[in-house]
């Protein structure tokens, strides 16, 4: 009898081993659904951040801390946009924990040729974070998930490199088809709310003359909410784009005064219906841009 | 003169870290300074009904990885004259067994939840005033070893432990001092409520002796120190731009006395509850209710010395089951840029039962009903440091 309880155990245990996902937590819904695809079934993903919450503010709360203690691999965007996570993964006390930095080899926009400091705003000194709104990026950020998987589950090094090359393919067929939605778009003029569109406006032709913050991070005042005014009537800008975690009211101040429209893009990935994954995040702000 | 040289030594090797550790990231440096301008009605104090400035506290913090697997926090603060160290420990943070963290140094004891954080963190501006009565002007401060852990339990729950010298049971002003380590202990569980809220309960237990003295005044004799705390805290945070505390504490406390030679004890208790609504972003507005044994202030010296922020106000609080003091603060605040610049105004309302009949029998203190102050905190910090964590 007791054999067999032994041999049923270890069956048991053997098959939790083989079923045994790789846990992986990241900071933001986009790395998350980069994650999904490059580890498909073998890996289980969560992100800290919410798509339609703020990331450069997320609080380090227990159960954060809890999830990463049972982590294999955390994903972080890194550019100091998610600092906020080092506490949490301090505080996991995870000793086996892979942290891979997403923003390894991406080309950093908005780097500052000067000396930062706190009278700048919040600028982060090294250079715009907001990197993963270029999808020609998501490579890039598909890579170093790769590494990082194939780090922390060797075995399976295979079966991640196919997901990536699948990633990849699917991503290089999206960017024809967001270059075609993009062309009505090309050298259209917009303000935004805060810096975080540089990677967007780069990689699909907009002009970002503006920012309703006087300084990022630094909330609307009212004389720059009054020079952003100005600016909009001489450029004729028709969109002031703002993130659905900012507060809408100096945008409408100037949309009123102006005649532009106010326009609730989603930066992350679950940011708006629609935006489910990182591919279907561009054709959800693509869309919206060209008011379809 | 040797704490003026220590603290010139710990400055100068903070700012010059930097060039000597070039090819590591330096220590992150940071300064916090909390500025007050306040009036007040303390019957006897001659800054009564005056406008009254006072630079309250400047704090030093320096932070950073010791290695992969720890890291050292040194705080330094300054009321005014001298700095002294406020915290200096180092935390094993990874690589131990069952997911241990062994901390060493000097550190505010995790004796409740409130008791872990830096005044210029919370919204009610002062440190309330049971926890000054109960624990001391600067809160459960000692040096030590703290262990802790995660328990395997589903949810983010933490048992710690702490062997500490017990130095923080003798009050300064007081002939009472500690011969032995003392222990506390601390058990929490963080339950997220909700798609936006969060809770934070905690027990925790103090056990140590004091020296005691006789009717005589003669010393030698260790008495029992036992205290317990349950602390709860709600957030709910929809936005950026909103959000609502709720937070509370009672603590027990349980002592032996010496009275005409016999062993006898006192058994009393305070706690706190405030409330904290955060609204556009960058203002909020709240309340806190504070209840704590002994007269808060009383003594006349202190009145004339700075008005009621001073120290060591209640040397008696932990073994006064007579009298008592309740205490009323609003306030609202404003913050420029998140913590760099927080400007708060206050108003605290204190009532005092006093039955001790030796206490009636003066009558600087039967006129003591009550009394009211009216402030302005600005609090700057430079620097990485914020009080973040929930």
């Amino acid at each position: 009898m007791s054999k067999y309880l032994v041999s049923i155990a270890f069956v048991l245990l053997l098959s939790t081993v083989a079923l045994a996902k790789v846990a992986i937590v990241t900071s933001t819904t986009d790395l998350r659904s980069i994650a999904e695809m490059i580890g498909g079934d073998l890996v289980t993903v969560e992100s800290l951040n919410k798509g339609a919450s703020n990331p450069h503010s997320v609080e380090t709360l227990p159960s954060y801390m809890f999830k990463v203690s049972k982590a294999n691999l955390y994903c972080k965007i890194g550019l100091d946009l998610d600092s906020w996570a080092a506490p949490i993964i301090d505080g996991s006390r995870n000793g086996k924990l892979v942290v891979v930095d997403c923003s390894q080899n991406v080309p950093v926009l908005g780097k500052p040729t000067q000396k930062v400091d706190a009278s700048m705003g919040d600028v982060h000194p090294l250079g715009n974070p907001h990197y993963w709104l270029d999808p020609n990026n998501g490579l890039i950020i598909a890579d170093n998930i790769l590494d990082g998987l194939i780090t922390v589950d060797p075995a399976n090094a295979e079966t991640y490199r196919k997901n990536r090359d699948a990633f990849a393919t699917k991503l290089s067929e999206k960017l024809t088809e967001w270059k075609g939605l993009a062309a009505k778009l090309q050298g259209t003029e917009i303000v935004t709310y805060h810096d975080s569109w540089p990677y967007f406006a780069n990689a699909f032709g907009i002009k970002v003359d503006g920012f309703v913050e006087p300084r990022p991070g630094i909330e609307p005042t009212p004389s720059h909410t009054a020079e952003i005014i100005e600016l909009v009537k001489k450029r004729q800008i028709k969109m002031i784009c703002i993130e659905p975690y900012f507060s809408d009211r100096a945008p409408k101040t100037i949309a009123r005064e102006t005649g532009a429209q106010v326009v609730v893009l989603p930066p992350s990935v679950g940011g708006a219906p629609g935006a489910n994954d990182y591919l279907s995040l561009f054709d959800t702000i693509l869309k919206t841009l060209a008011g379809d | 003169m040797l704490k003026h040289l220590a603290t010139i030594c710990l400055l100068s090797l903070v700012f010059f870290m930097p060039q000597v550790t070039l090819a590591l990231a330096p220590a992150d440096l940071s300064a916090i300074g909390d500025f007050r301008a306040f009036t007040h009605n303390i019957e006897g104090s001659p800054k009564k009904n005056n406008l009254n400035l006072k630079m309250q506290e400047l704090e030093i913090a320096i932070q950073g990885y010791l290695n992969p697997y720890a890291k050292a926090d040194v705080f330094v603060s300054s009321g005014g004259d001298n700095f002294e160290i406020e915290e200096a420990s180092a935390t094993i943070l990874r690589g131990l067994p069952v997911n241990l963290n062994i901390k060493v140094g000097q550190y505010l004891v995790d004796f409740g939840k409130l008791n872990q954080g830096h005044p210029h963190g919370w919204s009610f501006v002062d440190r309330p005033i049971s926890h000054r009565m109960l624990l001391g002007a600067d809160g459960l401060k000692d040096v030590g070893i703290g262990v802790s852990t995660l328990l395997p339990i589903g949810v983010y729950s933490k048992l710690s432990l702490n062997v500490l010298s017990g130095r923080s049971l003798a009050w300064e002003d007081e002939e009472r001092g500690t011969e032995k380590p003392m222990g506390v202990g601390r058990w929490s569980v963080f339950l997220p409520v909700g798609e936006h809220g969060n809770m934070d309960a905690g027990i925790s237990g103090l056990y140590g002796t004091y020296l005691g003295k006789d009717a005589a005044g003669a010393d030698g004799h260790n008495l029992k120190a036992t205290m317990a705390v349950v602390d709860v805290k709600y957030k709910y945070h929809p936005s950026d731009y909103t959000s609502l505390v709720l937070q509370g504490e009672w603590l027990l406390n349980h002592r032996q006395l010496l009275r005409d030679s016999a062993v006898t004890s006192v058994s009393n208790g305070g706690g706190f509850a405030f409330v904290d609504y955060g609204f556009h972003k960058r203002f909020n507005a709240g309340m806190l209710i504070d209840y704590a044994p002994g007269v808060f202030d009383y003594q006349a010296d202190d009145l004339y010395e700075t008005g009621p922020e001073e120290d060591n106000n209640t040397p008696l609080g932990r073994f006064d089951n007579q009298n008592s003091t309740l205490s009323l603060t609003g306030f609202v605040g404003f913050g420029l840029v998140e913590e760099t610049t927080l400007i708060r105004l206050y108003g605290r309302y204190m009532k005092f039962n006093i039955d001790d009949p030796q206490l009636l029998a003066n009558p600087e203190m039967t006129s003591k009903k009550s009394q009211f102050l009216l402030g302005l905190q600005v609090i700057f910090t430079m620097g990485p440091h914020k009080p973040h964590e929930f």
